[in-house]
């Protein structure tokens, strides 16, 4: 028995029941909570290529599974990253019992996660780009399900994932067959280019971000934040993959003033998105985008701090934007779309829920003491020592993204004839229990660094 | 028939297949330029990969084909409306469109924009020509079953020119479980289109 296979196999049942479920949305989003919580644990706890003892019987799960002559390894360096997909996962398919989700949110949402671990498993990692177009394919079911008002995002999405699939298959075939060297400037510019464009869209930074907005739309929340977070987490881990194995990359400069600019221009134009905004989820996801620039800034630093950096900020950046969804729908019923007329004097009908939705927004924008902060104030510090028109970036996407924050609050709290509306005890639960976390990772940032240690492990190039 | 002329055939086919491709927005006229964009790429694969291995990628791109064909049938919608686009997508807009298409994708081949040693004459101008059609149909179409055609295109396209330097059956079968998906999901989306129209019309 390999762990690959089970992992598989795991996924598999746990879609298959889902399908069966169609149409009970509570016992869905049990199910699928329960079930992604148990794979994500199974995933971090069994060990891998060790002989292990079950009921007197004595097991060995091997790391790799060979597959017509390519292989998929369930390698230590990849545990971690796949057991926080499917514990993410599980978080965010389990809020989405709050509103009234798609047909195939519950089952696609576990294949995409399925099929996410199978583009970090894969050796060689090249080939994780068709894992990933097997993912946006999935999406469509979740972005476009019967009944939706459009299907706009899920064409751009999976537009976009073919066009940095190409991307990245070609790039990793030119490094490693035509010979891009330093002593070949033109070739070196045009891999750049092509891989520049590649990641852009894994890390959804702008213009490749377009779906986002409309995925709101037509979808909701729940399922636009679940994928935002799988692509940003395997976009990162890509990313990384690619510069450990590459040191040629590494080496260009080229490189660097692509992170650093790519990363200036995601945040700026992110955080002034973000102020534009109507509805209180598209205001969240801008900002959730503009973290996305910071970890790009990280990852700039060339270090192993700034790497470590860059992946933890993805803890954060889920648990934000999980909040902020789950209070927003919260304060509007679940149904109704958090814009300024819906949601004016709604915190006073709802405190928990528009506690949660602050903490998570002010999460997302590195508030001290939430859990944003210890990422946001790391990469802004890593900076300043080397580039500090980069901190001064970054603390201007905070200063705008606080002005965001402010306004909102603004109009949660503004004077209102309506009653108070009482939450359930599963949702003051779900609310509460994320802000506990938020503060408490912001707090003791520490908790989250044994997993990032473990990931980084897996780059021993950039994380020696 | 020689090989040079075989060449010539399925660059002249995929040629069509493209300009067919952009220009029309009924989904017979996209279905059957799909299918000539296959037997074009099938013509040219036929040199670089085993027959066994081509048998397999037909009988995968005929269930696409029969798939989105059925998916068409049922749907009852056999033309995405210029109204489903907010481009300005006109019939003389879209013949200049596809000129400048494969002249993009003449001249793109004719500069070895896609640096493998092997892929020269009609095969980089076939799968350059794919490319930028495939890609130019995605822009165009704003509805699931054109872009889904045209993203078909593209990856054929892109593994015709893969093949030259990329043969393990691993990456082979990849890449037709990702033609399969794009198949399903163009073919969805196109009865999603159905369901929405259905719904519209009933709460009117």
């Amino acid at each position: 028995m390999n762990g690959p296979l089970l992992l598989t196999l795991a996924v598999t049942g746990l879609a298959a029941l889902l399908v069966r479920l169609h149409g009970r949305t509570r016992t869905s989003a049990i199910a699928a909570t329960c079930g992604a919580t148990l794979i994500g644990l199974l995933v971090f706890v069994i060990p891998v290529g060790s002989p292990l003892q079950v009921v007197g019987l004595d097991l060995k799960v091997d790391a790799e599974w060979v597959l017509l002559g390519r292989s998929l390894s369930l390698a230590s360096s990849a545990k971690p990253l796949i057991g926080f997909l499917f514990l993410a996962g599980a978080f965010l398919l389990g809020g989405a019992w709050m509103t009234s989700p798609g047909r195939y949110l519950f089952s696609g949402g576990v294949v995409i996660l399925g099929l996410i671990s199978g583009a970090i498993m894969v050796d060689p990692f090249l080939f994780a780009a068709v894992f990933l177009e097997l993912a946006a394919l999935t999406a469509v079911l979740v972005l476009s399900p019967p009944g939706s008002p459009g299907q706009l995002a899920s064409v751009r999405l999976l537009a976009f994932t073919t066009i940095a699939m190409f991307m990245v298959l070609l790039t990793g075939w030119m490094l490693d067959a035509v010979g891009v060297t330093e002593a070949t400037p033109a070739l070196v510019n045009q891999v750049m280019a092509l891989l520049g464009v590649g990641f852009m869209v894994l890390l959804v930074i702008p213009p490749f971000h377009s779906w986002l907005p409309l995925a709101v739309e037509e979808a909701g929340i729940f399922p636009t934040v679940f994928l935002l977070t799988v692509w940003n987490g395997a976009g990162m881990y890509f990313m990384l993959r690619f510069l450990d194995a590459y040191d040629r990359l590494r080496a260009s400069q080229s490189l660097e003033s692509g992170l650093v600019w790519g990363g200036v221009v995601t945040i700026v134009f992110s955080s002034l998105w973000a102020l534009g905004q109507r509805d209180l989820m598209r205001a969240g996801i801008y900002l959730a985008i503009a973290d996305s620039g910071v970890a790009l800034m990280a990852v700039s630093l060339e270090t192993g701090n700034g790497y470590q950096l860059a992946l933890g900020l993805l803890v954060s950046r889920v648990l934000g934007m999980g909040l902020m969804a789950v209070g927003g729908l919260s304060l509007v019923d679940g149904y109704g779309v958090p814009d300024l007329t819906s949601l004016r004097g709604a915190g006073r009908r709802n405190r928990l829920a528009a506690a949660a939705t602050t903490a998570g927004l002010l999460t997302l924008i590195g508030l001290p003491i939430t859990a944003g902060f210890p990422g946001r104030w790391g990469s802004m510090a890593g900076l300043s020592a080397s580039r500090g028109w980069m901190s001064l970036v970054i603390f201007g996407a905070s200063v705008i993204g606080l002005i965001v924050v402010m306004r909102w609050i603004n109009i949660l709290f503004r004077s209102s004839d309506r009653e108070r509306e009482p939450n359930g005890l599963a949702g003051s639960a779900l609310m509460g229990t994320g802000i506990a976390l938020t503060v408490l990772l912001g707090v003791f940032p520490q908790l989250v660094f044994p997993w990032i240690t473990r990931i980084a492990a897996g780059f021993p190039a950039l994380v020696p | 028939m020689t090989g040079a002329q075989i060449e010539l055939l399925a660059a002249a086919l995929a040629a069509l297949a493209v300009a067919a491709g952009i220009i029309a927005f009924d989904s017979r006229i996209k279905l059957l330029a799909l299918t000539s964009q296959y037997v074009a790429a099938a013509l040219l694969a036929n040199q670089v990969i085993t027959s066994q291995a081509l048998l397999a990628k037909v009988a995968v791109v005929s269930s696409v084909v029969l798939g989105l064909s059925l998916s068409s049938y049922h749907s009852g919608i056999h033309s995405d409306s210029a109204r489903m686009s907010t481009l300005p997508v006109s019939l003389p807009f879209r013949v200049v469109l596809a000129l400048f298409g494969l002249l993009a994708g003449l001249g793109l081949a004719a500069r070895g924009w896609l640096p493998i040693p092997d892929l020269v004459g009609p095969s980089a101008a076939v799968a350059s020509m794919l490319i930028v059609g495939g890609f130019i149909q995605v822009g165009l179409m704003q509805v699931g079953f054109g872009a889904g055609i045209g993203l078909l295109m593209a990856l054929t396209g892109f593994e015709l020119a893969l093949s030259h330097v990329e043969r393990s059956l691993a990456v082979a079968a990849l890449f037709s479980l990702t033609h399969i998906g794009l198949g399903v999901a163009a073919g969805y989306l196109k009865l999603h289109q159905t369901w929405r129209i259905v719904e519209s019309g009933s709460s009117s």
